[in-house]
């Protein structure tokens, strides 16, 4: 029973980031620039990333590896481990970085530059990518 | 804060940030590669991605700070930030690419 709470904790947290960062690229490259919303949106990126990660962390070596991970191995899609999860596990610890990163420049007033939107774009889409991988290595558990 | 420590601060984290990506990078690959390196970050993490993003955090944060009271010359902010995301791009596809191969050609 934890763990499924541990798990819904994790998935609601990474579904809030991802929110968070959308939010971050409609401050930054919207009509009007938003300094609020773009700065509230990555220090809430940033805290709900690092929530997701301690959930996500304690989900997957507690139970995941050695509950889920064989399943999905012996089972018909071992690639979902072997390529999805192994790179989303490793990619994810990139998204509180660069949340952290956007936090700080938002909040000294960089927001504005084109390289900062460039980069809270690319950390929109790694959260994507994160989401996705998610639902494809769930969906592989199969007995 | 005036503008120039502004600056140093932002310089100091970006390229703190730049490294941490590729530390994580390089940890994923060579201790898929390198068992004795694995089996190290298990030790003394008790997990090897425990390890991985343990140091590469805390590194990010140490580094940034180092970064930003050490005097010295960094490139100029948004060139950084530009760096910084075609590195984490690269990263991405690079772990990505990485399992693909280990999947399909490794063993």
């Amino acid at each position: 029973m934890i763990e499924l709470l541990i798990l819904i904790g994790h998935i609601l947290f990474g579904l809030i980031g991802i929110f968070a960062s959308l939010g971050v690229v409609l401050a930054l490259v919207g009509r009007v620039y938003n300094h609020k919303l773009a700065l509230c949106s990555s220090a809430t990126a940033f805290v709900t990333y690092m929530l997701s990660w301690f959930l996500g962390g304690w989900y997957y070596i507690t139970f995941y590896g050695s509950v889920v991970k064989p399943v999905i191995k012996e089972g018909p899609y071992p690639w979902a481990h072997l390529i999805v999860m192994e790179s989303k596990e490793h990619i994810f610890l990139m998204l509180p970085i660069l949340t952290a990163v956007l936090t700080l420049a938002i909040y000294l007033g960089r927001g504005r530059g084109k390289a900062v939107a460039a980069l809270a774009i690319l950390t929109a889409i790694i959260a994507v990518f994160i989401l996705v991988t998610g639902i494809v290595i769930s969906g592989a558990v199969q007995r | 804060m005036n503008e120039n420590k502004k600056t140093k601060y932002i310089q100091a984290f970006v390229l703190s940030a730049i490294m941490a990506v590729i530390l994580i990078t390089a940890l994923t690959i060579i201790a898929e590669l390198y068992k004795p390196l694995k089996d190290l970050l298990k030790d003394v993490f008790y997990h090897h991605w425990i390890g991985k993003g343990i140091l590469s955090f805390a590194g990010f944060f140490v580094f940034g700070t180092l970064f930003s009271f050490v005097k010295i010359r960094l490139p100029e902010e948004s060139r950084l930030i530009r760096a910084l995301a075609i590195t984490t791009a690269l990263c991405a596809l690079a772990i990505i690419g990485f399992y693909f191969y280990e999947f399909f050609f490794a063993h």
